[in-house]
């Protein structure tokens, strides 16, 4: 019988304590785990927020700035660029195709955001994922407007509701009451800043603001004057940076172009230091899950003297006390592990429509990572370290100890 | 032909303790049944740790047949043991979270050169579980024997492997009277067939009579300290 079976066995044999140990490292392991699974998710999620994007275009300022009040809601535009700029841009022959946005307006603390039909045909998230309504249609008339999944569902919007623009971002003193726009389109979720957001035409916007008095204009009677932002799509990729140099060089007025990606990582980079931290305290819950595991094998030492000495008696060597002891925190190690997977694995399958109902996130139920892979073994050799402690006792005792046995 | 055991000038203490052994000289032919009579606290327990090799005295030689076992390297000495040594404890020999069968064939791990057992060991430890009728609870729980079915298993164990020397440190101190001529008839019928040479370590004189030789451990030696004086 070899001594991984020896070991075995004795730990069937101590059902509580084994069970305890075991249930102890496959919490934290799922914890540490789960960890990375979430970490990954939102930053999936977050990285995805909007895709198929080249450039991002506004006026000269701050890259992360750009990306946050055009992408994210978060955040003032300090300039807006000429609608001449734009359309100029809109048939660069390198573009395939562009969206505008036009800020600065609220709607009961939702971001109210002009835009064109372009919007709703190119706008991509999550990989492939485009714009789809969920009631009604994109605005055809200028006081139109579309609202996100959440702002319908807070605020208890249908189709044909009346509303009423604020300017300036926060519910504030002066309200373009003389214009209301009425809900035409309600959007389907999309888990991004989308569904908190009302949209409405680019000439809704300007007509707000120019105080276009008495009949209802059509949108050719409106011209437009500025925008805030727009994206860029090239007909190839490779465009992107020839692109991106013409944009930051033009010379009519100061631009700003920059790739989402590039930025988002950035970004995601500066929010670090919250992840290391959490990552720091699921490895103190490690730590004290092996060091449990230490005093489950250490207690036994004392009841299991005589099992050390019969083993000794049949030609066992100390070095083979060594080893039963350190096998069976190997055992418990891996034990805790894989059940720690079952766990967490478990827990996203139950989990995931929670976390993408309640947060936006969704957790993928991807396979293990090569990091994931690193932690583990790593856990593996902390474990077997850590069973040494009590098996290098165990070692010394056998020598002094011998045959005699005061049980 | 070679003595079994032979013991010269073997001298043992415990780390930061007075001597404790003494013995010049013991002899135990092969094939011998030994009786090794000793009060409890002379030093039996050690003198059986040297012959094993689980001790190593500071002084003298340890021959085991042609083996010197004090001048063996550590882990030799324990495979050396392992193949040619049987040992049965007073009591409590068992592993607990093994059962009766695994118990018997455990020593087969330790031991070299006996694949040709280790292939057949099913059939010999139900030989043996027989001789002492004990096959009954082979695929039992240790717990669930009886004090004389344990000395009978560990009895098994010890003979597995069909070592040279059987070793048996006060075995039937925990059986009644009746028990203890019954486990020693067995003991005996079990190792008639095989030229196996038995030290047998007892307080209890009146075991004696099952053994061609009797010898005092107090007498053999020299640093006889017993707990009353």
């Amino acid at each position: 019988m070899h001594i991984l079976m020896l070991a075995l066995k004795s730990l069937k044999n101590r059902k509580v304590a084994t069970s305890l140990t075991l249930i102890s490292i496959a919490l934290s392991v799922g914890l540490i785990l789960g960890l990375e699974k979430v970490r990954k998710g939102t930053r999936q999620s977050f990285h995805q927020t909007i895709s198929q994007t080249d450039l991002i275009v506004g006026a000269r300022g701050g890259p992360l700035r750009l990306l946050l009040y055009t992408v994210f809601n978060i955040g003032y535009p300090t300039n807006n660029i000429q609608y001449e700029t734009y359309t100029q841009f809109k048939n660069h022959p390198l573009v395939k195709w562009t969206v505008p946005f036009s800020l600065g307006d609220s709607h009961k603390g939702y971001r109210v955001v002009g835009t064109t039909e372009d919007f709703y045909r190119h706008y991509r998230f999550h990989g492939k994922k485009n714009i789809v309504f969920h009631r009604g249609r994109f605005p055809k008339g200028v006081y139109g407007a579309v609202v996100g999944h959440d702002v319908a569902k807070q605020l208890g919007y249908q189709l044909g509701q009346s509303i009423v623009i604020a300017h300036g971002l926060t519910e504030g003193l002066e309200k373009h009451d003389e214009h209301p726009f009425k809900v035409v389109g309600i959007l389907e979720a999309t888990l991004t800043p989308v569904d908190r957001t009302v949209y409405i035409p680019l000439e809704g916007m300007e007509a707000i603001h120019v105080g276009w008095g008495g009949e209802q204009p059509t949108k050719s009677q409106i011209g437009i004057s500025q925008i805030t932002s727009f994206l860029v799509r090239t007909k190839k990729r490779i465009h992107t940076l020839s692109l991106q140099r013409v944009l930051n060089t033009y010379e009519p007025e100061p631009l700003m172009a920059i790739i989402p990606g590039f930025t988002l990582h950035r970004l995601w980079q500066g929010l670090r230091y919250a992840e290391d931290s959490l990552r720091v305290i699921a490895f103190c819950v490690l730590l004290v899950s092996f060091l449990a595991m230490i005093i489950a094998l250490y207690t036994t030492l004392s009841e299991r003297r005589r099992e050390m000495a019969i083993l000794r008696a049949l030609g066992a060597s100390p070095r083979t006390v060594l080893f039963l002891f350190v096998f069976e925190a190997m055992l418990l190690t891996t034990g805790g592990m894989i059940l720690g997977v079952l766990l967490t694995y478990g827990g996203l399958w139950i989990g995931q429509p929670i976390l993408e109902s309640k947060f936006g996130v969704f957790l993928p139920l991807t396979g293990l990572s090569m990091y994931e892979v690193k932690i583990f073994v790593l856990l593996f050799f902390m474990g077997v370290i850590a069973g040494l402690i009590p098996a290098w006792r165990a070692y010394r005792r056998t020598l002094s100890d011998g045959l005699s046995i005061t049980t | 032909m070679t003595p079994a055991i032979q013991m010269q000038g073997v001298q043992f203490s415990y780390p930061k303790q007075a001597p404790i052994l003494d013995i010049p000289e013991l002899t135990i032919e092969s094939g011998e049944r030994f009786f090794l009579h000793g009060s409890s606290g002379s030093g039996k327990s050690t003198l059986l740790g040297i012959v094993t090799g689980i001790l190593q005295p500071q002084k003298g030689s340890v021959r085991l047949f042609d083996h010197d076992v004090t001048r063996m390297k550590s882990r030799k000495r324990d495979l050396f043991r392992g193949t040619h040594i049987g040992y049965v404890f007073q009591q409590f020999n068992l592993i607990p979270y093994l059962n009766v069968l695994e118990n018997i064939c455990l020593p087969l791990r330790f031991a070299r050169g006996k694949h040709a057992l280790k292939k057949d060991m099913i059939a010999r430890a139900t030989y043996l579980a027989d001789a002492l009728s004990i096959s009954t609870c082979l695929n039992f729980p240790v717990h669930r024997l009886s004090v004389g079915q344990q000395q009978r298993v560990a009895v098994a164990r010890a003979l597995i492997n069909s070592p040279k020397i059987l070793i048996a440190d006060e075995p039937t101190s925990a059986l009644d009277h009746d028990l203890r001529q019954q486990f020693l008839t067995l003991l005996f019928e079990v190792c008639s067939e095989t030229q196996i040479t038995i030290l047998f370590v007892s307080h209890d004189l009146t075991l004696r009579s099952f053994f061609s030789t009797h010898v005092s451990l107090n007498k053999l030696n020299n640093r006889s300290t017993s707990c009353t004086s």
